[in-house]
């Protein structure tokens, strides 16, 4: 940090020497062959030290120097150096058009090439939004916030900072879509690594993969995969912002990073987030305390919501050595604290004490090397995982707040039937092997190997009757991925044909540590996926997966209260299809990217809670559906100045079950109930004073749908979630060239009733504020 | 949905009252809000827009994670019952319980909440009241036409909690916690408890049949099971009613046959024209019991004004059915009765409660002459939960689900026959009613 501050200190002497020195500027754009903006290319001087910058998101750059004449190198992967001698005057202000052309030798290279890596992974066959946080890290949101925004994905949260949600991906949802963090799989990192309380300003990008998931994401994803890719430079930088807001919010990230001369460097993440979570909550049901008689609606603030969480991750390693390209060692430690106002899908029970806590401990490490034609990379996770279920309280509350003590014999617990204090440890392994290697000028084959590992122990300090996991249950699973690439000249196509080996296998313990149960499964998985670029502006893609997902380790061995194990559970399957095409042009002052994809889902042998009907449940696979829908975005820039951007998604989820336990399913090709079929947002925005203050307008819209199958009940007593209509405001200033950055933004700017699942309200209008100080 | 204002005065009113209400136990300190909402509203009775007329139906839709409708219908011996387009739609599986003209229904924990549904006076049914719970309430009865009694069986605690609740407001009453059985032991988990099978009022004594339960654990100490522990004897707590107490005025037992009634079924005793009461005892494995039971299925009676076993008479109905054993029993009138008969024991624990086994008949019993019947004309079919058997004119109303079809029934009792009626879309009708 020390050192930090003293090249601040320099920098700042610099700055106003070159001021004092009546300073000339040179301003420019670095752009290709086809006029698209060429972004981070280097742009140095030759004569001055090689000092110089980076282009910046739109292929701008600004350099200060006094006059004379200079050589200007501008380099960028995959492209012609480009070498422009200009001649500076005093005072005046010099604009560069730089074009780089293509590096027709390195064009052969199948790994590089002039378009950007985001893009490239766009052009693939592959279903994928990519989407870069550049223009958001000014906004306080999270990673969910912003994914919410993609086309095809939904959303449903049950309340504010922190609370849990479910994210859908074309109607499949939940653990049926995966999480990886730089490529590391995020399985069982517990409660506190989730997208819900992320910072945006931690993360370069996002990729999310819709149904067909390329080897690399080692995992059982039914119905996609999200890839949270973290800032990877390699300079000194710091990015660090405090946001105060509503709901007594705080949250404050700091990522960091110091490089050596030799390459060596150590980074930081870390965040913490704290909120009240005290929004009022519009006509909820006031029951008697003593007899649980219904006394009437009343608008009340929550006043057991509380959040907090907090992350630090530092990470040493080192890049561009012959020994590896990277190389580092990351321990992640994270904590969090949760209070529940109610459970997440009931109102009616009010709770005013349970809360969970979460505690993980991760060390992991990752090496990249690319040998010639081959290209490795590895990498390896331990941890450690704590979750804690408080349901200690001996109160019951309504939503006025008031309580009562209960009376001593009756040992329920707010949530549970029994007070109880449940603690869950899990061991945590997961080992990742990736190696791409280029044969002649257009093939690739990459070979994958993912391993994973749980190890499930519980105990109750409260309840001796719960059992769940006092013997240890444990869980591996073993993907091998392998995958062949053919590509055209120029992109003009781009061919992958995968396969994917899922081994599982689960056991249980009992005290003295011998196996009792066994379970094994194995099956195989493969896909294809095709684009075709007839011009480099315009893809059409195709792509299918017959995917699986194994069961959780919940699904499979139970609760240990209500829930029996089942041993036979099958793996949910689902044959997943995408087309479609990419268009993404530019011309002086216009940019257009427009994406449509359609896709189809058939998904079977859903896992779902067989109901209880006698006295206990169990996992089961029941449920049989498909999925076909629409979703586009489009996204327009004129003159760098105005953007627009809008998502639109419409799917049908159709009950695809002939028969319920043999009877005829009177459901059977209607659409299922209680799950979003029609929604789509838009952002539109503006900067202004070149380009210093940037606001936009955020809307969205999810059109109402019912609770239960749409063709049954008496229309007049419909149980439905509402038409929702949420906008927000994100008003954002940034002075001396991005360091300072001070951002405003209002969500839910009209107050509406905001639900995304029945009777469960979200937040009203909020506003936060948000300061962030950007240097590298 | 339309919303009346109120005062805040009335809350506060009501919230103070329930301050006056729960002082007198001691230990509860309440606290108000330090930011009380200024403008409550509740929301007026609702009318659900569904006819009164005909019979109510609680009818268990296929698909959709089971939700129950109540539909109505004049006619049910012709065309199909849906709830296309009609009914009342609940929140989740719910249990259906009626007292006089009233029918209340209740969800599970996670749908914590019960109201009751009668008529409007406008040949519509309206909700009436609300009310939420803890523990789901399992096991019901009625007090008397107006009142219900509803009881919450947690799986791990002796104490039941039997809410007593008013039919005329669809509000609770009263709460007592109360023990039917408990029998500790130096292992918590081993400790044997009660599970219910009937809350039966007759003049100013509360019969509770139980069985003992413990839970079960596998050999990783994980609780997978409730079993019952002592399956060769029927047991009854006798309670004073309405002036419950905590504890039984007695438990009386009986070793002729075993444990009265099956999980889930309300009428483990039912109570005959002349105030004498009959119980049924199963023994079945496949019908929850952990070990069947080396006593016979069979009926024994309670006389009128007694509140000890009638020695001198059981019915052995496991021997008149050839190994049949009993898995319900309403009362039908005129000292008959209509019962469900497992004609075998599967031997797989809560079998008697899926899809997978289609053994059960329906039977006429004589109680008094110690007959049994079978019912012409219905196949042989599965039974989950029911509410009671609705019983008007000397026929029942039955809904018979077999391996690939659900139809209503009606039995004549006198003559033991049944006549197929409409077609269930759905997976079955879990009880029909009357509000009118």
């Amino acid at each position: 940090m020390e050192n930090f501050r003293k090249k601040g200190i320099f920098f700042l002497m610099f700055w106003y020497a070159i001021m004092c020195n009546a300073q000339s500027k040179i301003t420019g754009v670095v752009l290709d062959q086809k006029t698209n903006p060429v972004s981070e290319a280097s742009v140095r001087i030759l004569e001055l030290n090689n000092s110089g910058t980076v282009s910046d998101f739109d292929g701008r750059f600004t350099l200060t120097v006094p006059s004379g004449n200079y050589t200007i190198e501008t380099t960028f992967v995959g492209l012609k150096k480009n070498r422009t001698t200009i001649a500076v005057g005093k005072s005046k202000t010099i604009k560069l058009t730089i074009v780089l052309e293509e590096d027709i030798e390195e064009l052969n290279d199948v790994i590089v090439k002039g378009r950007t890596q985001n893009e490239q992974k766009r052009n693939t066959g592959y279903a994928v939004n990519v989407l870069e946080t550049k223009a958001l890290k000014n906004v306080t949101t999270d990673i969910n916030q912003v994914i919410k925004s993609i086309p095809g994905v939904n959303l449903r949260e049950v309340g504010g900072l922190g609370s849990n949600f479910k994210l859908a991906l074309n109607g499949l949802v939940g653990n049926q879509i995966r999480y990886f963090i730089d490529g590391v799989p995020m399985e069982n990192f517990g409660s506190t690594l989730t997208l819900n309380n992320f910072p945006i300003n931690l993360v370069k990008s996002i990729e999310v993969y819709k149904g067909v998931v390329p080897i690399s994401l080692g995992s059982d994803a039914l119905g996609g995969a999200i890839n949270i890719i973290t800032s990877n430079k390699k300079k000194n930088y710091l990015d660090a912002s405090y946001s105060i807001g509503s709901f007594n919010t705080h949250r404050t990230a700091v990522n960091t990073q110091f490089v050596n001369k030799n390459n060596y460097y150590l980074k930081l993440i870390s965040f913490y987030n704290y909120s009240d979570n005290d929004y009022e909550m519009k006509d909820v049901p006031v029951f008697d305390l003593e007899l649980g008689n219904f006394l009437g609606n009343v608008d009340v603030k929550r006043f057991n919501d509380e959040y907090t969480s907090t992350m630090v991750s530092p990470e040493f390693g080192v890049f561009d050595k012959s020994f590896a390209d990277q190389w580092y060692f990351r321990v992640t430690g994270a904590y969090n604290k949760n209070n529940y106002q109610h459970p997440d899908n009931n109102i009616l029970r009010v709770l005013g004490q349970f809360n969970t806590e979460g505690k993980t401990l991760l060390l992991s490490t990752s090496y990249r090397k690319k040998i010639h034609k081959l290209e490795i990379k590895a990498s390896g996770l331990l941890g450690w995982v704590k979750e804690t279920n408080d349901d200690t309280s001996t109160r019951k509350y309504n939503w006025t707040g008031a309580f009562i003590e209960r009376n001593p014999l009756d040992q329920l617990g707010e949530l549970g039937s029994v007070r109880s204090l449940f603690k869950l440890t899990d061991r945590v392994a997961s080992s990742q092997v990736n190696a791409k290697y280029s044969l002649k000028r257009n093939h690739l084959i990459e070979a994958n190997y993912a391993f994973n590992y749980l190890k499930r122990k519980g105990e109750d300090e409260v309840n001796p009757l719960n059992a769940a996991f006092r013997a240890p249950a444990v869980l591996s699973k073993n993907i091998a991925g392998l995958a062949y690439t053919l590509k055209g000249l120029n992109d003009f196509f781009n061919l992958t044909f995968f396969g994917k080996q899922y081994l599982f296998s689960a056991h249980q313990e009992n005290i003295t540590g011998e196996k009792i149960e066994d379970v094994d499964f194995s099956g195989t998985g493969y896909g294809a996926s095709l684009s075709v670029s007839p011009i480099k502006e315009l893809s059409v893609k195709a792509s299918y997966e017959k995917a699986y997902r194994i069961p959780e380790s919940y699904e499979l061995l139970g609760n240990g209260l209500f829930i029996r194990p089942n041993f036979n559970l099958q793996p949910e399957e689902s044959d997943n299809i995408n087309l479609g095409t990419r268009l993404n042009t530019s011309f002086s002052w216009f940019k257009l990217t427009f994406d449509a994809n359609f896709f189809y889902r058939k998904s079977i042998d859903f896992i779902r809670l067989k109901r209880p009907e006698g006295v206990f449940s169990e996992f089961d696979n029941i449920t049989n559906v498909s999925s076909t829908g629409i979703e586009s975005g489009i996204k327009t820039v004129f003159k760098d100045k105005i953007e627009a951007q809008f998502n639109i998604t419409y799917q049908d989820i159709i009950d695809k079950d002939r028969l319920d336990e043999g009877i005829e399913n009177a459901a059977y090709n209607s659409r299922v109930p209680n799950i979003p079929y029609f929604f789509f947002n838009t952002r539109v925005g503006a900067k202004f004073l070149k380009n210093k203050l940037s606001v936009y307008w955020n809307y969205s819209f999810t059109e109402s749908y019912f609770l239960k199958t749409e063709n049954n009940g008496n229309p007049l007593d419909k149980n439905d979630i509402p038409a929702q209509n949420v906008h927000g405001l994100d008003i954002d200033y940034s002075w001396k060239e991005g360091r300072y950055n001070l951002s405003g933004s209002i969500t839910n700017l009209t107050d509406a009733l905001v639900f995304d699942n029945f009777r469960i309200q979200k937040p009203g209008r909020a506003f936060y504020l948000k300061l962030r100080y950007f240097l590298q | 949905m339309k919303h009346l204002q109120i005062n805040i005065l009335i809350l506060a009113a009501m919230l103070l009252g329930l301050v006056a209400c729960s002082s007198d136990d001691d230990a509860p300190v309440p606290v108000s809000n330090p930011d009380p909402d200024p403008d409550p509203e509740v929301v007026e009775p609702e009318v659900t827009g569904q006819s009164s007329n005909g019979f109510v139906m609680a009818l268990r839709t296929t698909g959709d994670n089971e939700t129950d409708y109540i539909v109505s219908k004049e006619d049910i011996m012709t065309g199909e019952i849906s709830a296309a387009g009609t009914g009342i739609e609940l929140t989740s599986w719910r249990f259906f319980y009626p007292v006089g003209k009233t029918l209340f229904t209740t969800g599970y924990s996670e749908d914590n909440q019960g109201a009751a549904y009668a008529d409007n006076g406008k040949g519509l049914i309206a909700k009436k009241g609300g009310f939420i719970f803890e523990n789901a309430l399992e096991m019901f009865g009625a007090g008397d036409d107006k009142t219900l009694l509803a009881m919450e069986i947690a799986r791990n605690l002796p104490t039941r909690r039997l809410h007593i609740i008013d039919a005329e407001t669809g509000l609770v009453k009263q709460i007592s916690d109360i023990n039917i059985f408990v029998e500790p032991a130096k292992d918590p988990r081993e400790t044997k408890i009660s599970w219910p099978t009937a809350l039966q009022v007759r003049g100013d004594k509360l019969f509770i049949p139980f069985q003992k339960i413990k839970n079960e654990f596998d050999d990783k100490g994980a609780a997978v099971d409730l079993g019952t522990t002592d399956p060769d004897e029927a047991y009854i707590a006798v309670f004073s009613y309405p002036n419950i107490g905590t504890d039984p005025e007695k438990i009386i037992s009986d070793n002729r046959t075993s444990n009265i009634g099956v999980n889930g079924a309300t009428t483990g005793l039912i109570e005959a024209d002349n105030g004498d009461l009959y119980s049924f005892s199963c023994g079945a494995v496949m019908a929850g019991f952990s070990q069947a039971s080396t006593k016979p299925s069979g009926i024994l009676r309670i006389k009128n004004n007694e509140t000890e076993f009638d020695d001198s008479y059981f019915f052995n109905v496991e021997e008149a059915t050839n190994g049949g054993k009993l898995f319900s029993l309403d009362y039908a009138g005129g000292n008959k009765a209509i019962a469900r008969i497992l004609t075998n024991d599967t031997g797989n624990k809560w079998e008697a409660f899926g899809r997978t086994v289609f053994n059960q008949k329906l039977v006429i019993i004589d109680l008094e002459a110690k007959t049994v019947t079978d019912v012409a004309n219905i196949p042989l079919h599965a039974k989950r939960y029911t509410s009671p058997i609705l019983i008007e004119n000397g026929k029942a109303y039955v809904s018979i689900e077999t391996a690939t079809d659900a139809y209503v029934y009606q039995v004549d009792i006198a003559t033991a026959t049944g006549t197929k009626g409409a077609k269930i879309v759905g997976k079955t009708i879990k009880g029909f009613f009357r509000l009118k």
